[in-house]
This record gives structure tokens, sequence and C-alpha cells, in this order.
């Protein structure tokens, strides 16, 4: 190599070297220009005391409970740890959904002697499965409705409105149902095309702003009830009265996730918070919900009930001895009983965490004043509230729920990873958000396939365990096939908290000298 | 008379023409350019009557321009961005203000090239000083009216603010470039810079080279000073202390970067602009309340100074020589600004928030060029020997823009739905 060349690498080398070296003073430079300026900019700023206090160094408290809040989640919380749904939870979840096997080794992580946590009573002699039956046929609204529906499913998808779900997740739900052979409550947002797309049993709600079926003024449209209640798709009519995440509040569709094909259904303008009324204006007694319930029905032909929290339970009882002086035509078809703790809508804290009875009070609650007034036959009970694996479905199952809905065991079959943004449109898995690049990560007919996976494996375990207690069907379940564990860590038969009741012979007798 | 008394009485005479111009404005219920138009071209007819000297050469008159009025005028713009935004929006903003001003750029260029067709007296340089005049936009007219029309989408004026304030930086620094290259090739006689000799490839890159140089110094000076802006600000306490050093960073970032360490000064005062508008975004209740009105006022100052300026040198035959010239430039102009935001518009879904067809109208058809672009062509030097062409060209486009775009933009906004 000849010198010249040489000499023009050593050229080249140094002058890089130089580039360098003033590439990092520069680096320095401006690190020290930057944590002056962090320094006196914590110390002359008057929110953050921490900052003013610890300048420069207090940052990282910001920067670590940032963090922390993601770290914890894969490093720190325990299988068994977080809520709303633990980790083992919704990994069952998940893996029902892609169909993986979901055998657990080496003993259950669950702690067995929580107060107030449920245990199965294993029969000896468990059911053979070429004994095992489907579950039975229920019919809602049979002799009262035009047209009573009837259905086998077990599990069924709980009202999410459109609006609060994105269009992909609609879609999803909506053929998953399909080939489930399950229904889909279309929340309180109107039908969308995405609720027909798939062809599934539709549950059709109307909120308290009457989404969908509402005039000009807001009120309850008999000729769009009508419409919708021509499609045969929708079977049931369900009245929101409130709902998990806010008994006492209405319905909340922050601006930010209204679009114009959401408005266009709900009927209301773009960009303006969709704030539901905290109930129906329409009435406002025991009375009223049960004429409201009859003019649906009437209009419709089809079985119509209503969804609410339970808070203090005498209005049921009230209403069933309304029911039985005004006639069994008045009654609900069926009654959805939401637990209180919340599912996806937006809901101010305090109502999500203190506000109703949780699903595993009001439920034996509701069902055993049904039975007390002989209307246990007529109207059916419906259950949702966290119910999202086989054994909590199962409970409520043999607590007397005729049938069980989630809505957030679907979302997480649709991909959802408890994010907890639901509210924010930016619901990174694109369940809840309508932002359009958010949105390509839930891709409709790979969900749909989850869905319907996440129902039948559900089904299919609830089956397990109803085998396990010696019974031929889910169905079956009754409270004799549980325990629950007392506050000393021992098992009780679930009798001795709640009593056995039967159908009250005072009011039997009543009706029958009429 | 000493030197000191009498530039402050020409300074005074501009700026009473400049306050005459803001009343004329009033009276006739114009913008206020145009009003300051009106006044500078009164106020440089009454000059021989008066037998007043303004002091303006084409020699100073640079000076003024890069040294004192574009360091108010960028900085003011930088500044009225909010930093939340512009980061929301910044790919669009860069993707407009790179490839979106190098299309205009070229476009401009080769149309004004080819519409003029006289290489001999109007070569590729004049071409694409034009382009890059031309490529800076001025959305003051546009904000102005989308305010008084209550449609203040955030986005959108997040959108068109940055956008502009970008392509202002980059025509500049493209300007001064353009600018070196022409001076040079002007002295060493004819030469064809556009030769595919191995000559000309080693200027290409020597160019590239310079470019870059002179594009992250600016940026790395900008850094250095918004980082010290802000630190003496937090350090001084005080809304007036905070004021003046806001001033000086302006004036001083420029200064520093153009004279002392010879990288683009433009660049420089952006930068530094935001950098210390991001940091000291905490203070904007305590010693920076009063910043607004404070840039409110120097940009008015100046953009109306650009405008009398504007008034003194614009003459009649200019009209008269130069009209097809003109109307050439005007609809390049037009034409190249749409076909960039056009050609895009639909790429930003990609790298931001999407931009959507409304907008793309208004971007297009409400790109005016104002007081940048005046202020570019008024910095020519007058030994290149298309000069006077070139800024007949960028005047017409200028009032073009003023009298035709801006006023019937009002009756697009009205329609347009934000």
């Amino acid at each position: 190599m000849d010198l010249q060349a040489i000499a023009a690498i050593q050229n080249f080398s140094i002058k890089l070297l130089q580039f360098f070296g003033l590439l990092v003073a520069l680096g320095l430079v401006l690190f020290v220009l930057y944590i002056v300026y962090l320094y006196l900019s914590d110390v002359s700023q008057t929110k953050q005391a921490i900052r003013r206090n610890y300048p420069v160094i207090g940052h990282l408290r910001y920067k670590f409970e940032h963090v922390g809040e993601f770290f914890r989640q894969y490093f720190f919380a325990l299988d068994r740890e977080e809520l709303p749904f633990n980790r083992a939870q919704r990994s069952w979840v998940y893996r029902a959904a892609k169909n993986l096997d979901s055998m657990a080794a080496f003993g259950s992580t669950r702690p067995l002697n929580q107060p107030g946590d449920v245990v199965f009573l294993n029969d000896p002699f468990p059911t053979l499965s070429k004994d095992a039956v489907p579950p039975q046929d229920v019919t809602l609204g049979e002799g009262y409705a035009a047209q009573p529906y009837t259905t086998s499913s077990l599990f069924n998808i709980s009202g999410m409105s459109f609006g609060a779900l994105s269009v992909p997740a609609v879609t999803a739900l909506s053929k998953g149902a399909k080939k489930a052979g399950i229904w889909l409550n279309t929340g309180e947002g109107g039908l969308a095309p995405y609720h027909l797309i798939g062809g599934c049993d539709l549950v059709f709600q109307i909120g308290t702003a009457k989404y969908g079926v509402r005039d000009l003024e807001g009120n309850l449209s008999e000729d769009k009830l009508r419409q919708v209640a021509d499609r045969p798709q929708v079977k049931m009519f369900e009245i929101k009265l409130s709902q998990g995440a806010k008994p006492g509040k209405g319905g909340i569709l922050p601006a930010i996730k209204i679009t114009e094909e959401i408005a266009k259904v709900r009927g209301i303008p773009v960009g303006v918070d969709s704030i539901s009324p905290n109930r129906h204006p329409e009435f406002n007694t025991i009375e009223g919900l049960l004429d409201m319930l009859h003019y649906i029905r009437e209009v419709t032909g089809k079985p119509t009930g209503f969804k609410c929290v339970i808070g203090n339970g005498n209005w049921i009882q009230q209403m069933c001895e309304v029911i039985q002086t005004r006639g069994l035509e008045f009654a609900p078809d069926f009654i959805t009983i939401d637990s209180a703790d919340g599912g996806s809508g937006a809901a101010p804290a305090s109502l999500m965490d203190y506000m109703g009875l949780p699903i595993n009070r009001s439920l034996p609650l509701v069902v055993d004043l049904l039975i007390l007034n002989g209307l246990r036959e007529r109207i059916k009970v419906i259950c949702a509230g966290k119910l999202l694996t086989p054994s909590m479905v199962a409970w409520a199952l043999a607590m007397g729920a005729d049938f069980v809905n989630s809505a957030r065991g679907f979302m997480f079959a649709l991909g959802c990873i408890q994010a907890m943004q639901c509210n924010k449109n930016t619901c990174p898995t694109g369940v809840t958000t309508h932002n359009p690049y958010l949105q390509p990560g839930l891709n409709p007919t790979d969900k749909a396939e989850r869905v319907f996976n996440y129902a039948r494996n559900l089904a299919y375990e609830v089956g397990t365990i109803a085998h396990s207690c010696g019974v031929l069907e889910p169905r079956l379940l009754c409270r004799e096939h549980l325990e629950v564990i007392d506050e000393r860590g021992v098992a009780m038969p679930i009798r001795e908290m709640i009593p056995a009741v039967d159908k009250a012979s005072i009011i039997t007798s009543d009706r029958n000298i009429k | 008379m000493d030197g000191v008394t009498e530039l402050v009485g020409q300074g005074l005479y501009m700026a009473v023409a400049a306050v005459a111009g803001l009343g004329l404005a009033r009276i006739l219920r114009t913008d206020n350019t145009l009003g300051c138009l009106i006044s500078g071209i009164v106020a440089g007819m009454l000059l021989p009557i008066l037998d007043y000297d303004t002091g303006l050469r084409a020699d100073n008159l640079k000076s003024l321009i890069f040294f004192v009025i574009l360091p108010v005028l960028i900085f003011d713009a930088a500044w009225k961005i909010e930093p939340e935004n512009l980061l929301r929006w910044l790919g669009p903003i860069l993707l407009f203000s790179t490839v979106g001003v190098a299309i205009c750029v070229l476009l401009i260029a080769v149309l004004v090239y080819y519409g003029i067709n006289y290489p001999a007296g109007f070569p590729w340089q004049a071409a694409l000083l034009t382009g890059a005049i031309l490529a800076s936009t001025d959305p003051v007219t546009v904000v102005g009216q989308l305010k008084k029309q209550n449609k203040e989408n955030e986005g959108f004026l997040t959108l068109i603010k940055g956008e502009s304030l970008f392509n202002d930086a980059m025509s500049i620094v493209l300007f001064t470039l353009i600018l070196a290259a022409a001076g040079e090739s002007v002295i060493n006689g004819e030469v064809n810079g556009m030769e595919a000799t191995s000559e000309g490839l080693m200027k290409v890159a020597s160019m590239a080279l310079y470019f870059f140089v002179t594009f992250f110094g600016g940026m790395v000076v900008g850094l250095i000073f918004g980082l010290l802006t802000a630190i003496v600000v937090l350090f001084l306490r005080s809304g007036g202390a905070a004021l003046m050093v806001l001033v000086l960073a302006a004036f001083g970032s420029f200064y520093f970067a153009e004279h002392v360490v010879h990288v683009s000064g433009i660049i420089a005062v952006m930068v530094c602009a935001i950098v210390s508008r991001t940091c000291l975004r905490e203070q904007n209740k305590t010693y920076l309340s009063h910043a607004e009105p404070t840039w409110e006022w120097l940009e008015l100052l100046f953009t109306a100074l650009i405008f009398v300026i504007m008034g003194f040198v614009i003459t009649f035959e200019m009209f008269t020589h130069q009209w097809l010239a003109m109307l050439i430039a005007i609809a390049a102009a037009l034409g190249a600004r749409a076909m960039a935001i056009f050609m895009l518009a639909p790429l930003c879904r990609f790298i931001g928030p999407p931009v959507p067809p409304s907008w793309r109208i208004m971007l297009s058809w409400g790109g005016l060029r104002g007081a940048i672009a005046i202020a570019l062509v008024l910095s020519l030097p007058t030994d290149l020997p298309y000069w006077w062409t070139v800024q007949s060209m960028v005047f017409g486009v200028v009032l073009f823009s003023i009298l035709i775009q801006g006023t019937s933009s009002i009756y697009f906004f009205k329609k347009m739905d934000l």
C-alpha cells in the first residue's frame, strides 16, 4: 500500500475522532444544561411538592410510579392478586378462547381458605359422559309474548353498546355468537349493522336515553321500536334501569368516542359527550315500570324484561305483590341482575366501588323472592357481573340463575388485556377504541373464532362441573351442591347462610280464592 | 446630525408609516398588510417631496432583514405553537416542510424557468431562488380569519402554523444556500452548475455537506440557546426580565449562529423558541404571562415594517414590464403548493394524524405568501442580474395572495366545516 493512501486513512480517522469527540462534548454540555434547567424549573414551580423539595432527583418518583404500573403486572403481581380480574382468571379465558389446553398441574394456586369462596360438592358417582345431556331449553315469555324465545344457551354476551365497543369488536361478537348459538345483547347504544352482520340472536336493550328507538325529542318512538322488533334476529327487549358500573347514573359515552356512524345509530350529535338520563323519565313507580314492560311487549310481540342492579330488595317484593294483583301478563319475562362492581363503562369510582349489591348477595335475594311469591316459573333470571370462568358460571346456575351473561369475559376473548382505558379511546387492543390506527389490532374473523371457542369451552367446563356434582346437565345444579367458606376458613353448607324458601302459602291461597 | 439621531429619525419615519398603514387598514376594513403596503407606497412617494432619505440601501437591507426582522418573526411563530400540539402534528408538519418544500421549490423553478424561457437573462439559479422564496407561507391571515369566525380547530391551527413555520425555516435555509451558489457562479463567470462533470458532482457533494452542517449546526445552537434561555429566565424569576431574555434570545441565537458559528441562524432561532417554550411551559401563568402580547406587538410591528418597505420598493414599472412574469409566477406558486399538499396529504396518516380533504383545500388555497417571502426577496443582492425580475414576480405573488387569496378564503372557510 502506498503511503498516500495510509496518510489519507489516517487523516480520515483523525477527522472522525474529532467529530465523535465533538459529539460527546456537545452531549455533555447539553446534559449539564438540561440538569441545570431541571433544577431551576423544579425549584420555581409550585404544583408538585416533591419536585420543589427534591429538585431533579424527585423526578425519579414520578417516572417509577408510571413505570411501576406496568412492571407490577408482569413481574411482581401474583397470579391471583390483580383486580378486577387476576391473571389466573384472564389466562383461563385467553386459553379457552384460543382453544388451548386448560389443564393445570401440581395443585391449585387458589388458597381455598378465604371467607366467601365457593366450593362445589362432588358426587361419589359422577355422571358418565354417555349419560350426560345437553343443557335443557328454556323458554322466555311463553304464553305471554306473541313470539316467545327458546334457547338452551347458558352463557351469553352481556350488553355492551356499539360506541363503547368498536366496529370490529361488535362484528366479531356477532359472528362468534352466531357460531356458538348464544345471544348478543346490544347494550343501550342502538342496533348497528354490525350487530346483525353475524346473524346471531339479539337482545335489544333500551337505555334511559332510548338510543336507536328515540324520536327527535328523545322519547321512545313506537315506529322505531316496531322497526327494530320486525327484525327476526331481535329476540327480546330489555329495559335498562341501571348498570353495574354506575347504579343511579346514566350511560356516558365520552365525546372522543362518538364518530359520525355511532351518532347516526344512536340518533345524537357528534362531538358532545353523550350522557343518558339517570333514570327513565317516563316512570318512577313499580306500576309505571310494569306498564312500560307490558307496552313494549304488546308493541314488539317479544319477551321483555328489565336489567338492574339490586339495592334495597324491598321493591322486588313490592313488585311481586303488584304482579300478583294485576296479573301475570304484567310481569317481566325476565330480570337481568347486574352485579355492582362495574363493567367496561365509564363511571365515577365511588359508584363503581360502593353502590349496589354484589351478585353473590343480589342473585339469591331475587331468586328467593321470586320463589316466595310463586313467580319463579314466570320470570326468568339472568345474571351478570364478573362471572367469566366456568366455576363462577356454575355457581350462578346453582344459585338459581337461568342464564349467565358476561361482557368482560367476551372482551378478554376479543383480546382485551385489562389496560382499563375503555373510556379514553386509547384501547391498545382495538376493542373499545374508534381510533383507526388501533382498530386493525382486532381482526373480526379471527376473534369471532375466539368468541366461539370461549363460549363453547366455558359451557363444556360448566358441564364438567355439573357432571362431577352428579347431575346430568348444568341447569340441574342447585344450592345443595355448594358450600361457602366461612370466616374461620371452614366450608359450610350454603343453606346455613341462606335458608331455603318456599312459596308463601298465604299469597297462593289469596290468589286461589280469587 | 450625528448617526444615531439620523437612525432614530429614519426608524421613526418607517414606524409612523406602519402605524398609518394600520389606521388605513382599519378605515378601509382590509387586512393590516394591505394597509401597510399602501401607506408604504405613499410614504415612498413622499420621500422626494420631503427630500428625506430613509437610509435603506440594497446593501444594508439584507442585514436589517436577516438580523433584525426575521429572528423576531420566526421566534414569534415558533413561540405561538403549543409544544404538545406540535409534537402531535410533527409528522405531517415535517413531511410538508421537507418533501413538500422540495416539491414546491423544484416545481416552481421548473414552471418559472420554462414559463419565462429566457436562459440568458433568467438562469436556473434565478428560477430556484424564486422557488425557494415562494415556498415560504404565511398563516397570519388564515389564522386571524378562523379566530374571527370562532372556528378554532386546534388541530388545523397547529398544522397550518407549524407547517408554515417549518416551511419558512426550510425556505430561508434553501434561499441562503442557493444564493451562495448563485453569487459564486456570478463571480466565476457563467458556469453551468448543473453540468454532470466530476467537478459538478464534487460541488453537489460539498453543497450537501454544507447544507447538513448548516442545518444541524443551527439545531445544536438553538438547543443550547433554548436551554440557556430557560435557565436564565428561571434564575431571574421576574416577568420583566423574562421578556427581556426572550427577546434577547431571539436576536442573540440568530446572531450567534449566523455570525459567530456560521450555521443557519433561522434554524437556531426556531429551535431556540421551541425548546425554551417547552422548558418554560410551567411558567406560562407566572413569569411569562405577558409573553404573548409582547410577541404580538413585535410581530405586528415587524410585519408592518416589511410591508412598508415593500411599498417603498414597489414601482409601477414592475407591473408594466413584468406582468407576464408575475402571472407565470402566480400560476406556478399556486399550482406547486396545491400539488405538494395534495400529493403528500394522503401520506400523513402513516406518520401522524390524518389530514382530511377539506383541510387540504384550505392548506393549499390558504397558503398565502407574506412577510417572509418579501423579506427574502428584499434581501436579494442587486449585483445579481435577474434580481429585479425575481422581485417583481414575488411581489406579484404576494399581492395576489393578499388581494385575492386572502379575501376569498373568508368565503371558503365559512363554507368549510372544520
